[in-house]
């Protein structure tokens, strides 16, 4: 059974507990902390050793507040002791004085709001383009706040005996938290030591965001001298741990006599919050993605970070690209009924690399085709959509229907590499070299050393079998050495796409050298091998990066086949067909339980609640049921994996969630023949374009 | 004895044990604090993700909302026991290979789940699993695995069944 860092408790531990904020905006003026107990330890901001803003990627906020308060749940003081509920009673005991602000939300940017990053990309002439236009179609989309949904909260247990500290903790970039720890308490990196234990599926809500709840239990243990447990329960974690950030996407297409697209102008708003990074990655991958997988031969992008008073932001699977294709996505299927085109037949005469000469492009992509009419062939789309369309013809209204609603939408997306490499660099500049180390050992066993961490995503088990199959040994003889700092070295941060990209080809350079070494030394016999972020980048040089790569991109076409309830409006999925091409596949049993599974993720993330960022509303919803689907609500899911063994191992794990809540969208909008713009798509939602 | 504590008598894994609590502790605190079995683990804390699921008197319950006082000669299951007690070696066998569940955080409350299920129905169907699955919330969204592992179990069973019978 796995250990995870609720089932990790030193003896002598002290509990932590963060007291936060209840207000969301306003300067302090006073914080009063009750007299303590003996045994008990507080840590406020002026008490951090070393930098009190915990800096990585781009990103820099406060350990802990200090003069003032910028979102609802700002952890201000921390503390520790033997005895939780003593601890919750010095909590309730703690005296805020706050000078109130209003917060800033920008709600339809209607409000007052500060811009913060801007990223503009643009080829071609649009306002020329615009001027000549035959019709002009706009369109606006919402993409909700969502929940990272972990089933184990953000944790970290942490030890220091007065010269080192040991750190237990549920995190995707060990390496990446010792640096921050060692920035925040002033420590040199030998003498911190960070143990990843393995997590829960955490759809990258545990890159960043973990470094917080680290620093907060090493202050904590650096205080007291004694191990301290800090894991945030299920209402703290859902209420105040880093969310999806919100995106507000405009669309305006200038389309020509026939209906071709001439130019398209998109303005992205990406909800920041209140620390939101200097360059952050998912505006930049919502830029770069903005007009989809589709050709156009004039085009202007803007996309702005808005600052408001909403908890920081955190990494979600597929983040920026996900909000991006599912505006581009839903813009088209206006697109093509302008045209009167179905959507496999828009989609397959628009693909960039099709068609007439355009500005910056790609050659031919016949992955992409593949993938589409693979989709189209297996789910009997357009016999479908046809016979959808026509009942939707006859229909009057939806409300007085009396038989189920259906429809069937399809979409296209491919996930990028360039956001590896990106996201590598952006780190820190001393992290550019990722590295891999074997062990051969006596009776033919294998080690691997490695900090790409298990969590959920089979890492471990794809590293396993790929040693097995390089150096026919029996599986059950390689094992995963647990990530330690002090025994593993840098790969990068985890995530499926790295793990494939960068750590496969480390592993087989790793076999072959050991299979060279085999024949002339005796076990133990170690190799290791590493690759530099320039390395990496190096093909890629004078190419523009404006668009997503070519051979290196994993394409999915999707179809989502729903039903509605006319009285209701309660959506069901029936079937989910997804065609994936991703290159050589490592595993593929392996490969196809994870785009199952992250494909019922992304269904959940389409239908169910999503997170409004105040106590009132979203203590009602703290609930897990609304956040991803259950055994019973699973739908038909088909997936198909286009393999090509010569192409290079690419990442997959985004595909579903940039594939399904389009595909999801444009399947409701033909079954109810309105034009939903936004996801998470409730009945309420429907009930409001029903409305308007 | 003072006030806030009472005492408690229950089977726990088929073995007599007797604990001293306040009458209001979780039976999920009992379990991994009292008893280390840190195998029943704590999702949601509301009853609703099955991850805390256990075995009380036959039925399943989210250990997070069963309070200590309602313990008192019962018989708790955990996963620990339906894991290693002999009893239960026959149902194991039907259990999906635990890399099905991928992070492994729901794989308790699930094995659980489908101990419930088999103890009394051998061979289910995949509406029967789905079902008996309802009460368990899996992020990695495993489902299908899991019970396409127990129908290929039961379809073993099947068919070894009718080779014995063919036998005879």
């Amino acid at each position: 059974m796995q250990t995870f860092i609720h089932d990790i408790s030193p003896k002598r531990a002290l509990r932590g507990i963060v007291y936060r904020s209840p207000f969301r905006k306003g300067k302090i003026t006073g914080l009063r902390v009750p007299a303590l107990p003996k045994g008990y330890a507080c840590v406020q901001a002026r008490d951090i050793p070393g930098k009190s803003n915990l800096s990585c990627a781009g990103y820099s906020l406060p350990i802990l507040g200090k003069s003032e308060v910028h979102y609802l749940g700002e952890p201000l003081i921390l503390f520790c002791g033997p005895d939780p509920e003593v601890l919750a009673e010095i909590c309730a005991s703690v005296e805020l004085k706050l000078k109130e602000e209003s917060p800033v939300e920008y709600k339809d940017l209607s409000g007052p709001y500060r811009e913060g990053q801007i990223i503009n990309v643009a080829h071609g002439d649009v306002d020329l383009a615009f001027s000549l236009a035959d019709q002009i179609v706009e369109g606006e989309y919402r993409i909700a706040r969502q929940e990272h949904f972990y089933p184990d909260t953000q944790g970290t247990v942490a030890d220091w005996d007065g010269k080192n500290l040991s750190l237990y903790a549920a995190t995707q970039d060990p390496f990446g938290l010792r640096s921050a720890i060692c920035r925040c308490l002033d420590l040199a990196p030998r003498k911190v030591r960070v143990v990843a234990v393995p997590m829960g599926n955490s759809m990258e809500g545990k890159l960043l965001s973990s470094f917080l709840v680290a620093a907060q239990a090493s202050l904590l243990a650096y205080t007291a001298a004694k191990p301290v447990v800090l894991i945030y329960n299920r209402e703290e974690d859902l209420l105040f741990s880093p969310k999806s950030p919100e995106f507000l996407i405009r669309q305006q297409t200038a389309l020509d006599r026939e209906g071709g697209a001439m130019a398209v102008r998109v303005q992205i708003f990406m909800d920041g919050g209140c620390y939101p990074p200097k360059d952050c990655e998912a505006l930049r991958q919502s830029v770069h993605s903005a007009w989809g997988a589709y050709r156009v031969p004039n085009m202007e992008v803007t996309g702005r970070t808005l600052v408001t008073d909403f908890p920081p932001i955190g990494s979600f699977r597929a983040s920026g690209r996900a909000q991006a294709i599912f505006a581009a996505e839903l813009h088209s299927s206006r697109l093509e009924e302008i045209a009167h085109l179905d959507p496999y037949t828009w989609k397959k005469e628009n693909l960039v690399g099709t068609g007439r000469k355009e500005g910056p492009n790609r050659g031919l992509r016949p992955m992409a085709l593949a993938v589409l009419e693979e989709v189209t062939r297996i789910s009997d789309f357009t016999r479908k959509y046809s016979a959808y369309s026509a009942v939707k013809k006859r229909r009057k209204t939806i409300d007085q229907s009396a038989y189920l609603l259906r429809g069937i939408g399809m979409s296209l997306a491919s996930q990028d590499a360039e956001g590896i490499w990106e996201c590598l660099h952006s780190i820190e500049e001393t992290r550019n070299t990722c590295t891999l180390k074997l062990v051969l050992e006596r009776g033919k066993r294998v080690r691997i050393f490695t900090s790409f961490v298990d969590c959920g995503m089979g890492i471990h088990a794809l590293f396993i079998h790929r040693v097995a199959l390089l150096l026919d040994l029996d599986p059950s003889k390689i094992s995963v050495q647990p990530v330690d700092t002090q025994e593993v070295p840098d790969t990068g941060q985890t995530t499926l796409a790295r793990a494939v990209a960068v750590g496969l080809p480390l592993l087989e350079q790793c076999c072959q050298s050991l299979q060279k070494k085999r024949k002339i030394a005796t076990a133990p016999i170690e190799v290791r091998r590493s690759v530099s972020l320039d390395e990496l980048r190096a093909p890629r040089r004078g190419k523009d990066k404006s668009r997503d790569g070519g051979a290196e991109s994993a394409w999915a076409a999707t179809v989502v086949e729903v039903e509605l309830d006319p009285v209701s409006f309660q959506s069901i999925c029936r079937s989910v067909w997804l065609v994936v091409e991703a290159g050589t596949i490592a595993h593929q049993k392996t490969t196809l339980q994870i785009l199952e599974g992250e494909t019922l993720r992304a269904l959940g993330s389409s239908q169910l609640q999503e997170y409004r960022g105040t106590i009132s509303d979203d203590r009602k919803r703290c609930s897990n049921t609304d956040l991803i689907p259950g055994a019973e609500q699973v739908p038909e899911i088909q997936v198909l994996l286009l393999e090509t063994q010569e192409g290079p191992m690419k990442g997959y794990e985004q595909l579903p969630h940039l594939g399904v809540p389009p595909a999801y969208a444009a399947a409701v909008s033909q079954a109810t023949g309105l034009y939903v713009d936004q996801v998470p798509i409730t009945a309420e939602v429907i009930q409001q374009c029903l409305e308007m | 004895m003072p006030g806030n504590v009472i005492k408690l008598r229950f089977t726990l894994n088929e073995k007599q044990v007797l604990l001293q609590c306040h009458p209001g502790t979780r039976l999920l605190d009992i379990l991994r604090h009292d008893f280390g079995l840190k195998g029943t683990r704590e999702g949601c804390s509301q009853g609703e993700c099955g991850a805390c699921l256990v075995l009380m008197n036959g039925l399943s319950v989210n250990s997070c909302l069963i309070p200590a006082f309602a313990l008192t000669d019962s018989e708790i299951l955990t996963i620990e026991g339906i894991l290693s007690l002999k009893s239960f070696t026959d149902i194991r066998k039907s259990f999906a290979d635990i890399q099905t569940y991928r992070c492994g955080f729901c794989s308790s409350g699930m094995q659980v789940a489908l101990a419930e299920l088999l103890l009394t129905n051998r061979e289910p169907n995949a509406e029967e699993i789905r079902r008996a699955l309802s009460g368990n919330l899996c992020a990695c969204g495993s489902y299908n695995g899991v019970v396409e592992a127990v129908l290929q179990s039961s379809s073993r069973k099947r068919r070894y069944g009718r080779r014995r019978s063919e036998r005879s």
